[in-house]
């Protein structure tokens, strides 16, 4: 940690999908979050923020209400949120938003939640690590501690959907910069692509497996011809789509296993231009072989 | 069978469709205007079941929650009475 870095605490909001199948990576945003002094902790008895399409597809008060307990978990704490989950993020600032801002809706709330000995007041703000690695610890700090820049290194970007309705209060939302600039920081290049904005299809997975194949196809013949050496993400569940489907992909002949594009999640990365090695990454969970383009610059 | 075909069929004309952006809120709306949205109704209902019942969307079994120390994770737990007690209906009655 440089001295001049400010020791920064916030309330981690791991979500589901992280801590149910993504433990290694879950570490690696800890190690690196406590590289640039940025300390969180775990409030007890989280439940899911609620998922999007979850509570709010029946019933929008338990959605609120749930929304607001895990709000109020992290108040309790004084803290505020900082979440690696795309989705979290964008459910609880929806919460947070809409109870600050709505008096009747916030004492409904607050009556279902005095059951239970608990109170949600609003004091407390929520972010994704995309905007904590880019807003609190900067672009500048990140460029201070490469020791193995990726220089050359062509990137295609996938922000995933859920992202940008943060990306519009602090960013372009048709244009956005902020993955893009933390990319370049690395010393990667980042290759433009049309379906850029187009959804992993992550949830669709267990409707139409057929239309999920033929989309991501499409995606990686457009990330392919722009000339991506690999994909960067910042949402597990987009990566765990890529790198699985990638997979799949092969095995009903959709796609050459040479032609396979390795993707990272932007914490890997930027591990890795920090001098971190590769079981310390979790590089040898993808299913994707993702160490051989980094091991070229390893090396040479 | 019939409600999983009829989200396919409707899926595949999508996917043939200029129009369609592939943008996931754009999906969203596709989906709930379908004239029979009985499978992902039953899909969405199972998450806020598994909410409920485990504290969490996609289930996170006890050997990965056990597995947290050996990574060097900090170790927490996730609510299942809580939450029971603060939303308007349980999970018991509703499943599909």
């Amino acid at each position: 940690m440089s001295e001049d870095t400010k020791m920064k605490e916030y309330a981690f909001f791991p979500g589901c999908s992280i801590p149910s199948g993504f433990l290694k990576y879950e570490k690696l945003v800890l190690d690196v979050l406590g590289e640039f002094g940025v300390s969180v902790t775990y409030p007890q008895g989280m439940t899911c923020c609620p998922a999007p399409m979850t509570f709010e597809v029946f019933d929008d008060d338990d959605f609120y209400t749930v929304g607001a307990r895990n709000i109020a978990l992290c108040e309790e704490l004084g803290l505020d949120i900082l979440s690696p989950c795309n989705g979290c993020t964008m459910t609880l600032n929806r919460v947070n938003n809409r109870l600050r801002t709505d008096e009747k809706l916030k004492e409904y709330v607050n009556t279902s939640l005095e059951k239970i000995g608990r109170h949600y007041e609003g004091t407390v703000n929520i972010q994704s690590l995309l905007r904590t690695l880019y807003e609190d610890i900067g672009l500048e700090s990140i460029r201070a501690r490469i020791t193995k820049p990726l220089s050359g290194l062509k990137v295609a970007i996938h922000y995933g959907c859920h992202a940008f309705e943060e990306l519009e209060v602090y960013d372009d939302l048709h244009n956005p910069i902020v993955l893009e600039s933390l990319a370049e920081a690395l010393g990667m290049e980042v290759v433009k692509y049309s379906s850029a904005n187009e959804c992993c299809l992550v949830f669709a997975n267990t409707v139409d497996r057929d239309f999920v194949l033929k989309s991501l196809t499409k995606k990686m013949n457009d990330i392919s011809e722009a000339g991506a050496d690999c994909i960067l993400v910042i949402c597990a569940s987009c990566f765990s789509q890529f790198d699985k489907t990638q997979e799949m992909m092969s095995w009903v002949d959709l796609m050459d296993e040479s032609d396979q594009i390795p993707i990272y999640l932007y914490p890997e990365l930027l591990a890795f231009a920090m001098g971190m090695d590769f079981e310390t990454i979790g590089l040898d969970e993808h299913k994707v072989d993702a160490t051989s383009l980094l091991l070229e610059r390893n090396t040479g | 069978m019939y409600t999983r075909k009829r989200i396919y069929d409707r899926f595949r004309k999508l996917n043939k469709s200029k129009d369609f952006d592939n943008l996931l809120f754009t999906f969203y709306s596709e989906v709930m205007t379908l004239e029979n949205t009985g499978s992902m109704v039953v899909h969405f209902q199972n998450m806020v079941n598994s909410i409920i019942e485990n504290g969490t969307a996609i289930p996170v079994p006890t050997r990965q929650m056990a597995k947290r120390k050996q990574f060097g994770l900090p170790e927490f737990q996730f609510d299942m009475d809580e939450i029971k007690k603060i939303i308007k209906k349980s999970s018991e009655g509703v499943d599909q």
